[in-house]
């Protein structure tokens, strides 16, 4: 009897020590960064999307008041420069196992899935909250932000863009945002969320054969109205 | 409260609805026709063009549209509904073929969509001046380009449509900056119907 209930102890024993030791491990091997890329909705969509991604989350990064909530954002989204009220940024914070997903590779697909050289906006979403920003937790992280924004930069000087305007900051606090704005994207697969990337890589990619241009893009087809381009006029824009 | 976009190409809808769902981002997006799983296969079937009748192609449409009313519209109606086109278009489309008669076009449209209709649609119209400006610059998808005949006579058909239907439609001057029509949308939205 006294035999069992030692067995049982070790045995109880040993997988409490098993699953600290499980989660001690997961914790040593897991970092978070967050991102922000113009509107969140599609940056956690990016994100959710890449191996090694443990989550993503959309919510309110690097503003300096109380408790921020999308209505907020919105209403701050044209203070002043020299406002002392400063406004949150609509980011994404990722939670990654760096064993699975190097942040190299996390943070040059950042680069690419945005327009950097846009301040505060992208495309059409004019605003602080849609402002550009890396807010790393680990000197790795910041280091690699530094390193490639330096690196991307030269890309798009040579395909004759602009300057980036993105802050690289450490984090100081992640508000998650309201519970309709996660996976967002997901909820609401005809939400739009329009791609502004510069269309700069980090590596070539192979190149695309041109399309058949004869008037260099200028052409006008008159189409007879059919189902055909019934749906193609309601789907080309 | 459902209201739908409408507007021909290079009028700004995506634009629009972009803008408009920062403003209501619990709101429901959603589009017509291919806004089910269902659309999709249909919509598959119209662009292989495997119908031959005309009016087959057109009951295709129609159950499109029977099945995003009853799938996506109606169990969201207590809430903020933003559609990328609606049945407008679609009477649209059917009068500009003129393969069938108006008041069956109306009558078959009300079975198909149970009488539920958006409360208000947005026209973002252009005029023929600022179309042709805007496919002349529109340079990267030439192959997308048409005539801007053909697509004024579309513009002209959503106005027919909207008034056989009995829908509300509310005419924005989409030429203006996109800020400008986000808010002269958002005043109507806030303003009671009638």
């Amino acid at each position: 009897m006294k035999a069992t209930i030692t067995k049982l102890i070790i045995l109880l024993l040993t997988t409490l020590s098993m699953g600290v030791g499980s989660v001690l491990l997961a914790d040593k091997n897991t970092e978070t960064i967050v991102f922000a890329a113009g509107c969140f909705w599609g940056v956690e969509k990016h994100f959710d999307n890449i191996q090694g991604v443990l989550s993503a989350k959309s919510g309110y990064v690097d503003g300096n008041f109380a408790n921020p909530t999308y209505k907020n954002v919105l209403k701050y989204r044209y203070l002043p420069k020299d406002s002392k009220l400063i406004n949150y940024a609509e980011g994404v914070e990722v939670v990654y196992d760096k064993t699975k997903v190097s942040p190299e590779l996390l943070i040059k697909s950042f680069w690419e899935l945005h327009d950097p050289t846009q301040t505060d906006g992208q495309g059409n979403d004019i605003g602080n909250n849609y402002r550009s920003g890396i807010y790393f937790t680990t000197q790795q992280q910041k280091k690699i932000a530094f390193e490639t924004k330096k690196l991307y930069q030269k890309l798009l000087t040579k395909a004759g863009l602009g300057t980036i305007t993105t802050e690289i900051k450490p984090l100081v606090k992640f508000y998650d945002a309201e519970e309709y704005h996660q996976d967002y994207l997901k909820k609401n697969p005809f939400g739009y969320c329009p791609n502004h990337a510069t269309g700069v890589k980090f590596e070539k990619s192979k190149e695309k054969t041109a399309s058949i241009q004869p008037l260099g893009g200028k052409e006008i087809l008159v189409i007879k109205m059919d189902s055909k381009s019934f749906y193609k006029t309601l789907e080309s824009f | 409260m459902y209201i739908a976009i409408e507007g021909i190409d290079t009028a700004g809808k995506s634009t629009q609805i972009s803008a408009l769902s920062k403003h209501f981002p619990e709101a429901v997006i959603t589009k017509e026709p291919g806004g089910t799983k269902i659309g999709r296969q249909i919509r598959e079937m119209v662009l292989s063009a495997c119908t031959k009748s005309k009016r087959a192609e057109f009951l295709l449409f129609l159950a499109d549209r029977a099945e995003h009313i009853q799938e996506v519209i109606e169990p969201n109606l207590d809430k903020m509904i933003i559609s990328d086109r609606s049945v407008i278009s679609g009477v649209a489309y059917a009068l500009i073929q003129g393969e069938i008669k108006e008041t069956a076009i109306v009558h078959l449209n009300r079975f198909a969509t149970g009488g539920v209709y958006p409360e208000k649609v947005f026209l973002l119209r252009l005029s023929k001046e600022e179309l042709e400006f805007r496919l002349s610059q529109k340079e990267l998808d030439g192959i997308e380009l048409r005539g801007s005949e053909y697509l004024l006579n579309i513009q002209d058909a959503i106005i027919e449509a909207a008034k056989l239907l009995n829908i509300e439609l509310i005419e924005v001057d989409a030429t203006g900056s996109i800020e400008d029509i986000t808010n002269e949308i958002l005043v109507n939205i806030n303003t009671p119907q009638g």
